[in-house]
């Protein structure tokens, strides 16, 4: 077999580096199966030195993985030899131009890439509320930008980013990024599906003809703007191959969270709680209602009774949500407590694990199990 | 900068390439990608000289020791640390040999995940262009040192 002789650079381009990137088996197929697609290396204005890679449909975030080996780039002057010529720096001294291995750059790390779901930040982005007259968010210290420059300086690509900004309730008015509040994506949908209902439309099965709702909703008397209403219906449709069909299921659970939410501090009967919920929807719009719905948002101190309970006001430490959680119930219906806890379960952990960590699971039935403080 | 843009072009075109089955593998193509980039790993750190003896009275006691050094295409100097050698049995076995005295056992190891190689301009403090980073390969296999260094008998 042949030998090769090594050679090092003495020194490096200034110009640029060399940096080594894991490529998972996802993203390796995007890059063979796609030509000029979107690739770009990403850092979050927010969480600064965070780096992810973002194709078009997914996110990974970069790690770097330092060593202690000398890892070497060389280069194989064999090929493409034209272009390497290497000469002695004694003179008449000739050196073999074939079978070297020129080193021009070394590395003490490479970079790791994990899979992982985008973001958006949207806490310093003004709230839209539909009327500036309602609105009593301070805004003078939100965020101005467009949606173009909030999509760059988010860490999450482009596929993921537009599903995560309906989701958000994100929408663009005049060339600038606003959030809905949680009233208003309430007060349009009511008007969205009423206005679907008058034109005869099956919510169950048709497809939204999005033109036509447009010019029907849009061009009304103090309309609504056409991008809060595109982030409306797509926040509360699902996509099909015929189109978009509404969500049935996520709509009834929207305005039963809302309607809970009203009952902070005071019990109701789960019957007359079930009765408001209905009484909230838009007439003639007779969707299933089931408090399983809504599991996750409530808790049950008295049987029979229900509250609202805000998840988003718990402590992400699990140990100090647990004790929040046994603060409102000594005793949870297991189906309904775990709702509270699953998002922050360390994954390859069971939820029953962290369950006997931070407290008790009982059996009270055939299948029924409870949960409880373990003193 | 809160966004690079990664231009893939020419790995997308290098893993489309259809391969030649028919002709057989040479040694460059064990060791290096269709492009001709490798990767060595070696365990530890190595010092390589970094003064080059450019305008030294060359005799018998540094001869040898200067004439390790040359220049690539007459830009960049670089210094020869060792030569490299397939095991004659196992194409998947090297040997590297350090000067007269010391030899590396390796072995040539298919990565677990391929490593992409970036790059990356390196921006001035007044350099205000936005620069592209270029993936120019992708590496599936590298060569691995171990081992302590052994004599040359």
């Amino acid at each position: 077999m042949e030998s090769y002789s090594l050679y090092q650079q003495t020194s490096y381009d200034e110009n640029y580096a060399y940096k080594f990137l894991q490529l998972p088996p996802d993203l390796l197929a995007y890059i063979k199966d796609n030509k000029n697609q979107e690739l770009v290396i990403k850092s979050s204005t927010t969480n600064s030195g965070q780096l992810v890679v973002c194709s078009a449909k997914k996110t990974w975030k970069m790690r770097q993985m330092n060593h202690s080996n000398s890892v070497l780039l060389m280069d194989n002057a064999n090929v493409d030899h034209q272009n390497k010529c290497i000469k002695s720096i004694v003179p008449n001294h000739e050196v073999d131009q074939k079978n070297n291995l020129i080193g021009f750059s070394e590395s003490t790390y490479e970079y790791e890439l994990i899979e992982t779901k985008g973001s958006i930040v949207i806490d310093d982005l003004p709230r839209y509320h539909g009327d500036e007259l309602r609105d009593d968010t301070n805004n003078t210290n939100a965020r101005k930008i467009s949606l173009s420059e909030l999509m760059e300086n988010s860490p999450i690509s482009t596929e993921e980013f537009y599903k995560s900004w309906y989701e958000l309730g994100g929408c663009d008015i005049g060339g600038q990024v606003y959030i809905l509040s949680v009233e208003y994506i309430t007060e349009v949908l009511f008007i969205l599906i009423t206005t679907l209902l008058s034109q005869e439309f099956n919510y169950k099965s048709d497809t939204i003809d999005m033109n036509k709702i447009r010019s029907t909703i849009c061009n009304q008397k103090g309309s609504i703007d056409n991008s809060v209403l595109k982030t409306v219906i797509n926040k509360f449709s699902v996509h099909k191959e015929q189109g978009l069909q509404l969500d049935n299921f996520k709509i009834a659970k929207w305005f039963g969270i809302n309607e809970l939410s009203k009952l902070t501090t005071t019990l109701v009967d789960s019957k007359e709680f079930l009765l408001q919920w209905k009484a909230s929807l838009p007439t003639f719009y007779n969707v299933s209602l089931d408090l399983h719905y809504l599991r996750g948002h409530y808790c049950s101190p008295i049987e029979g009774r229900i509250r609202f309970v805000s998840a988003e006001d718990l402590s992400p430490t699990l140990s100090v949500r647990f004790s929040q959680l046994f603060q409102l119930d000594k005793s949870w219906n297991y189906d309904d407590f775990v709702p509270f806890i699953k998002d922050f379960v360390p994954s390859g952990v069971k939820v029953d694990s962290i369950i006997l960590k931070f407290g008790k699971k009982k059996r009270v039935g055939k299948n029924k199990f409870v949960v409880t403080p373990r003193q | 900068m809160p966004t690079a843009h990664i231009d893939y072009s020419d790995v997308h075109r290098q893993l489309n390439l259809e391969v030649d089955n028919k002709r057989e593998a040479t040694s460059d193509d064990i060791i290096s990608t269709p492009s001709g980039l490798s990767i060595i790993e070696i365990q530890g750190e190595l010092n390589f000289p970094r003064d080059v003896p450019l305008n030294v009275t060359i005799d018998e006691s540094n001869a040898e020791y200067i004439q390790n050094f040359v220049t690539v295409n007459d830009i960049r100097h670089a210094v020869k640390f060792g030569r490299l050698q397939f095991d004659e049995k196992d194409a998947k076995k090297v040997i590297l040999f350090i000067g007269k005295s010391q030899r590396l056992l390796g072995t040539m190891v298919d990565l677990e995940t391929p490593l992409a190689v970036l790059k990356i301009p390196v921006k001035k403090n007044d350099d205000t262009t936005e620069d592209t980073i270029s993936m120019i390969d992708i590496i599936s296999k590298k060569i691995i040192f171990k081992q302590r260094p052994l004599p040359v008998m």
